[in-house]
Formats: C-alpha cells, structure tokens, sequence
C-alpha cells in the first residue's frame, strides 16, 4: 500500500514537521492536503501549495470533523505551545480525543506524532518502546504528549483505533526551532555551554526521515496501536551535534565543560541583570520579534527619539559601523537539558526497523550538510 | 472639512488609516464599511463614526473621500465605483490584480476628473526620498551593484484567509511585500530592463521569492523576499566611491564611504520633518493621509498616483508570467 494520490488531513500543518509533511505529500505523492490550522498568521509556508486550510482547532470537535471529511488519514503533529501551561495537558487530551472520534467514524488510519520525551531523560542505557514511560512532571510538553497518547491507546485498545503514535527523539533540519534555528542563534549571539565535557549522546533524526515514518505510519499493515522510538540509529555526541553549527558560523561559541562545573549555572547568571536584560533587549534577533508588540513599537520609537540626539543635519552621524551582533549571552543548559546533554542513553530502533520498514535516509553527516545549505540559504551567515 | 469613508475594517485599517486620519485636522471620519457589521461596529464606537455600514453603496452621500483597504481582488470594482461618483480614492497596495485592471482604474479616475492614490506610502520616507537624490545625483558615482532583502517569518495579524489565495491576493509575498519593495526599486532606479524571476509557489502563491535584474545602465542586481525568513529589510547599492544601506521599512540609511575613514548613519530629516522617526509605521499613514487629504483638497495629484503604482504592478505581473523554479538546496526531490 502506498499514500500516491491519497487524501489526507493533517493538524499542527503549519508548524515544522506539518509544513515538511505536506512539502513531501504534495510533491512527492501527489496528495490532497486538508490543512487544520488554529493561528492563519503562520500558513505561508503551507499556502505555496494547492491545500485546503481549514480555521479551526483540535479541540473543536466541529471543526476536526469538517477538515477531516473525505479524507483517507489523518496526521496529527498539533501541541499548542502558546496554551496556558496548566492547560495544555487537558487540551491535548481533548484534541486526542477528537480526533480519535473522528477518526473512529470515518475508519480513518491516524498517526499521533508524541516525543521520545516520554520516557523522560534516562542517565543511561538503551531507550525503547518498553522502557518506562515516566517524563518529569515539570516537562509540560512531555507529559502533556504522554497524555494524549494514552488517549490514543485507549482508543485503540477499547474501539479498535488504527492509530500509529511516533516517538521522534531529537529531530533538525531547515525550519526546525529547537534544534536548528535556537542553536544557531545562541552561537551566534553568546557561548553556548554543555555538560560532561559534550560527550552525552545526541540521539539525533533528520526532519526527512521522520516524514518517512509518518508515511510508513499510515502504509504499512499491522502497526495499529503500536508505538515507536524514531532517531538515526547512529548517535553522535552533543559536542559533535553543536559544533557542527559551530564551525558552520565560524565561531568559536562552543564552551564544553568538565562533569559538575557548570551544575546550578542556569541562564545568564553569570552576568549582572543589567547587562543580561541589556544583551536580550538590544539583540536584534528579540527587538525583530518584540518590535512586533504594537505597544513595544511605540516604547522603542519613544526610547530611540532620546538616544539619537537631534541634530538638524541631512544625515545624523552616530557611529562609523554597524553594529555587530551582540555575543556576550552565556547559555547554560537549564535542569532539563542538563539531564539531556549529559545522558548516554541510546535510542534504539530496531522494532520500527522490523514493524514500520524504517529505513533512515540520512545519517547525521547527510542531514546537517543539507541543514546547512538552509542555513546560508537563510543569511544567518554572509554568503 | 473633507468627510472620509473606510471600507475594509481588517488590520490595516485598524492600525494604520483609522488612527492616522483622526489625528490630523481638516478631516472627519464619517462611514465605516466591513462585511462583517460588528466589527465595523466595534471600530465606529472607538472613533465616533456616525455611519457604519456593509454595504459600500450607502455611504456615497455622506462621503468626499475614501480608502479602500479591502482584499486585492475587489480594488478595481470598488475603486470604480467610488470614482464615478467623483470620490477621491485612496487604495492599499497592490493597486489591483492586473495591469489592465489599473489601466481601467485609471481611465475612470481621469473621465470623472477625480484623484487616485495607491498606499505606497514608502515613498514618503526621507531617507528614500534622500536615496533617489543620491541615486539621480550621482552623488557617490556610477552605481556598481544592488541588492534588496526584504522578509520576516510571516506574522501579519490576518483576520481572513485570502491573503493566502492565489484568487483573491493575486499572488504572495511578491504580491504583498513586494508592492512596496518593487515600488521602491522602480522609483530608485526605472524599469528593469529585463529579468529573471523564481518563486516557491506549487499551486499556491509564493512564501519566497528571488528576481535577478539588469537595469538600461547595465547595472545588475537581486531581489529577495520571504515570509519565511528573517532577511536585513535593506536596500544595498555599492558606487564607485561609497556603499550606501537604506532599510526598506524604516527611515534609517547608512553609508560606508571606500575610503574607509568615515561612515554615517541614521534618521534623514527634511524640512516637514525635524524629528528622528525610527518606527515608522504608524506616522507614515499619517503623512500619507496627509498628502492624499492635502492633493485631494488643492486638486493636485498626491505623491503616490494610479500612474506610479501602475509601474509595479505590471513588472510583478511580468514576474508570475515568466516565473521559474526557485533553488531550495536542501529539498532534494521536487
């Protein structure tokens, strides 16, 4: 069985792994996209193509429903990082829940995207599918997608749900936040420091071959109610994985430090607050993001028309350059990265292998050369 | 006193127009028009506008004026409408769909003798306007090369979907953004003489978009836009004796002379501005309406007329028509 030509409906479409999906389904596989999308601001990158976007949110059951009509599955990446943190665990359950109903009444195959988070950070060892599922209860993310997708297995225990739930570990490539664009930005506006001299283990995955598995997640038969662990099968170390970047920007931002001397160092403390809030603050990086604050816009407009004096010139001269980019941030991992970055725990995938025909594409020399080629596609770097 | 109507009560009305006309004298605001009645409603009670309406044709009596800040493919018909009833209008950018579209704007406004003027408000910038003095003036030498960057991760509050359809935006972030970047770029430097054009767009309209030009003089360059990227919003032209860097957005130029011994930057002022303007978006409807109720007033043609606007929008409609593939490297298959 394959996907050509299928239709499909697909809720988180226009975050990182949705808009991919529908990148690879459209042209690729030739499918109708259904796009379900809460926040339209964000489907530029979706709308290139011929989809149809639904308004609407996962826990609307109304408007789960009308997306998913006349399609043959569903793909379910949605998690509202926006929500109300004492809210999200609910409000994914109730999305799960949702789609698992619609999904149910209109016989439709379901892939749950959840997290390797779920089995929260082991110091060591071998994680798979069996491995105790017990994220610290401080990992919203984690236990929130933890929670759905024990919705999605009473489902599919109880009513016979074909669901496939996906448990990628530590996925990058062009577009993604946390594990392309928030390392670049940190290298390149402070040092970035990581325990237990970079050696802990980097399970990582290319953005590609989890598309992969989500395809094979809905094509193959027999991995309903199944879950699976999804990396490369070839870990490398985090020093490897953020020196990569590293050497990419040509900085040398990379602090790795001895196990136990960077315990209890969270943020930027070892500047004053003032020159921490003057690094956020004049980072143009935040000032893009906050000068979208309509309030923030006339704050800056007011505290400009100070500091540029009032000379009555054709051309006000402050200063011969432009500024460099600001690169006195000390990013230390805080208590839930410290555990990752220091873990040597190996995600091991051999029963989606076996049950889902896994076959990674793109080990990690592959799939950063080709995050690189985003990155100067982006201007993060002159080239 | 010249009675303003505002039919589209979307963002850019929101933020933009309502604010800006209610803050300048000569000018009362008197009709609101949406399709969606309670928001025109919501905005009527903020500005104490006594007709609210969703139906555009009933605001014709109580109106000399109006700004059209509807979806792209209603500003012709619209537009049309207003003029033959010798309204002056004001319309958001892009003009309209087409060229031809603005052709047939044009000739309305011109048989019923009044003033069509396109929210390209760019232009109002002092430091564009000292850059088309640079550029005219030669003031650095002959122009070597350019390039414009212009995007940001797109977050433009849209209340409706049509942004994102081919059918009523007529295009993407070229069709957008790009009215205002190409605007700028045809002011400062005329036509292109040709062109290579290559977007992202499969069906949809274009999130990322690059066109390599050469101008009459020779001289080439580039223009990039995004909505899926964090770009410089600068203009760059390298002279013989100078780089000069003007934002896009703002009113802030730069200058490296080759020398290496001095460098400037900063707000450009003139003589109706002796005040540092750094963020500009909200005063620059405030000039542009400025303008516009000034032109409208003394029957002059305001600085943005149907005829500029139409420059761009036929160069970005020669564009999609010879539209290649943009290189996205890292997509291995398409």
């Amino acid at each position: 069985m394959d996907i050509d030509n299928s239709s499909v409906m697909i809720t988180g479409a226009t975050g990182f792994i949705g808009s991919r999906l529908i990148e690879k389904l459209v042209l690729e596989h030739d499918c109708t996209v259904h796009a379900l999308v809460r926040n339209l601001s964000h489907a530029s990158r979706i709308a290139r193509f011929n989809v149809e976007i639904f308004s609407g949110d996962i826990v609307n059951k109304t408007d789960v429903s009308i997306a998913a009509s006349d399609c043959d599955y569903i793909f379910h990446c949605a998690y509202d990082f926006a929500a109300d943190p004492s809210k999200r665990k609910k409000l994914a359950m109730k999305g799960a829940e949702n789609l698992a109903e619609v999904a149910l009444s209109n016989a439709q195959k379901i892939v749950h995207m959840s997290t390797i988070d779920v089995y929260g950070r082991p110091e060591a060892g071998i994680i798979t599918e069996s491995s105790p599922r017990n994220p610290d209860s401080s990992n919203i993310y984690a236990t929130s997608k933890l929670h759905a997708e024990n919705t999605f297995r009473t489902y599919s225990q109880k009513e016979g749900l074909p669901v496939c739930i996906l448990q990628p570990a530590i996925v990058y490539g062009p577009y993604s936040r946390p594990w392309t664009h928030t390392p670049v930005h940190q290298l390149m506006t402070g040092k970035v420091y990581l325990p237990n001299n970079g050696k802990g283990i980097c399970n990582c995955i290319y953005i590609d071959d989890v598309i992969e598995a989500m395809i094979n997640g809905v094509t193959v038969e027999n991995c309903s109610g199944e879950s699976f662990v999804l990396s490369d099968g070839n870990p490398v170390t985090w020093a490897e994985f953020f020196g990569e970047y590293s050497r990419f920007l040509g900085r040398d931002s990379l602090r790795l430090c001895p196990p136990g001397s960077i315990d209890g160092m969270t943020g930027n403390n070892s500047v004053s607050n003032i020159e921490a809030i003057k690094a956020v603050v004049f980072d143009p990086y935040v000032q893009n993001k906050i000068s979208r604050i309509p309030l923030m816009m006339q704050l800056f407009s007011f505290a400009n028309s100070f500091s540029k004096g009032n000379l009555k010139s054709a051309l006000q001269s402050n200063s011969s350059q432009q500024s460099p980019p600001k690169s006195d941030m000390q990013y230390y991992p805080d208590p839930d990265k410290m555990k990752l970055y220091s873990s040597q725990a190996v995600v091991k995938i051999d029963k989606a292998k076996n049950a889902l025909n896994f076959a990674p594409r793109f080990d990690f020399e592959r799939g950063i050369k080709l995050t690189k080629e985003y990155l100067e596609w982006c201007r993060f770097v002159n080239s | 006193m010249v009675r303003v109507g505002i039919v589209g009560c979307g963002a850019v009305a929101e933020k933009g127009h309502l604010p800006a006309f209610n803050s300048i004298s000569d000018v009362e605001i008197t009709a609101l028009v949406d399709k969606n009645l309670n928001r025109a409603r919501e905005l009527g009670v903020r500005y104490n506008v006594p007709l609210v309406t969703d139906t555009y044709s009933e605001i014709y009596d109580d109106i000399d004026a109006v700004v059209l800040a509807l979806p792209h493919f209603l500003h012709c018909t619209a537009a049309i409408d207003f003029l033959k009833q010798k309204k002056y209008v004001l319309i958001e950018k892009p003009m309209a769909l087409s060229s031809s579209e603005c052709q047939t704007m044009i000739a309305a406004s011109e048989k019923n003798e009044v003033g069509i003027s396109v929210g390209l408000m760019r232009r109002y910038l002092p430091a564009h306007q000292l850059m088309k003095k640079i550029l005219q003036k030669k003031t650095y030498g002959d122009l070597l090369e350019f390039r414009f960057l212009e995007g940001n991760v797109y977050n433009w509050p849209v209340t409706s979907d049509f942004f994102f359809k081919k059918e009523t935006a007529g295009g993407g972030v070229l069709f957008d953004t790009g009215a205002h970047t190409i605007d700028s770029l045809i002011w400062w430097l005329g036509y292109p003489k040709s062109f290579h054009y290559y977007d992202d767009a499969f069906g949809g309209v274009e999130a990322d978009c690059r066109i390599e030009i050469e101008l009459d003089s020779g001289v080439s360059g580039f223009v990039e836009l995004s909505r899926t990227r964090d770009l410089s919003n600068c203009a760059e032209f390298i002279f013989e004796d100078a780089q000069v860097i003007v934002n896009l957005r703002k009113n802030e130029i730069r200058l490296s002379h080759d020398s290496g011994i001095s460098g400037i930057q900063g707000s450009v002022f003139n003589e109706q501005i002796t005040q540092p303007i750094d963020i500009p978006f909200n005063y620059l409807f405030v000039l542009q309406a400025e303008d516009w109720i000034s032109s409208t007033i003394s029957n002059r043609p305001s600085l943005i007329s149907g005829y500029e606007a139409m420059k761009s929008v036929s160069f970005i409609e020669q564009c999609y028509l010879r539209k290649g593939k943009l290189d996205l490297p890292w997509m291995e298959v398409v």
